[in-house]
């Protein structure tokens, strides 16, 4: 890992297109601006984490007859 | 072609219905291929997406556009050029469902919906930057 120091308003470099700008240093967050070609994801991690943890939960795990039962429950209350 | 799937056995499907994911689900990296499974008992705004490379991977998806019509989804130029499409207009979405203990504790993902592009079969998990749930109620 490299580890770099940088002042308010400086900016990092990252291969060809991308650009991490230190915008504003606080008390507690940094605020910074990103420049990057169309193609490259960005995302916060923590937020990332979540989403995983989502679909991990999302995955069907149910028995056939268990979800049977529980998509039965849609129709009756549909149905009221 | 014959494919495994995870609640209905050994299914046939067409080629031309493989999604191919160009970025996997998140937290399912090793599934990219899948296809959507209608299922008469889910009527027409729930579907299962099967994934192909890992038949155990299927998750019920909901197409939002019916469900919360309320929601307008916001894309980034990044999806488009991924999913290769020329406007956000061509991009299909559906967003997973998590079943609760009862059907009614159902929770729909609005906060990272799967956008496809019809066109070139393509599909990915996108996380919008918008304020959107994680856990919406589905009921």
């Amino acid at each position: 890992m490299l580890v770099l120091s940088r002042k308010e308003k400086e900016s990092i470099l990252i291969g060809d297109g991308i650009e991490i700008i230190i915008q504003e240093i606080g008390k507690d967050n940094v605020r910074i601006a990103i420049v990057a070609p169309n193609d490259v994801k960005i995302l916060r991690k923590e937020l990332l984490e979540n989403v995983k943890d989502e679909n991990r939960s999302a995955q069907i795990q149910a028995d056939p007859i268990a979800l049977k039962a529980l998509l039965r429950q849609r129709k009756n209350n549909e149905s009221k | 072609m014959n494919i495994q799937t995870k609640l209905f056995g050994t299914l046939e499907i067409q080629a031309e219905t493989i999604i191919e994911f160009i970025q996997p689900i998140y937290g399912f990296e090793d599934c990219h291929r899948y296809t959507l499974l209608v299922d008469e008992e889910l009527g027409s705004d729930l579907m299962w997406l099967q994934g192909i490379d890992q038949p155990e991977v299927c998750f019920m998806v909901a197409n939002p556009t019916a469900l919360f019509p309320e929601v307008s989804f916001q894309f980034k130029a990044t999806e488009t050029v991924l999913l290769k499409v020329k406007d956000t207009k061509d991009i299909d979405v559906l967003c997973i469902v998590s079943l609760g203990e009862q059907f009614t504790d159902s929770t729909v993902n609005l906060k990272s919906p799967l956008l496809f592009s019809p066109e070139h079969n393509l599909g990915m998990q996108s996380i919008l930057d918008q304020d959107l749930p994680l856990k919406a109620k589905l009921a």
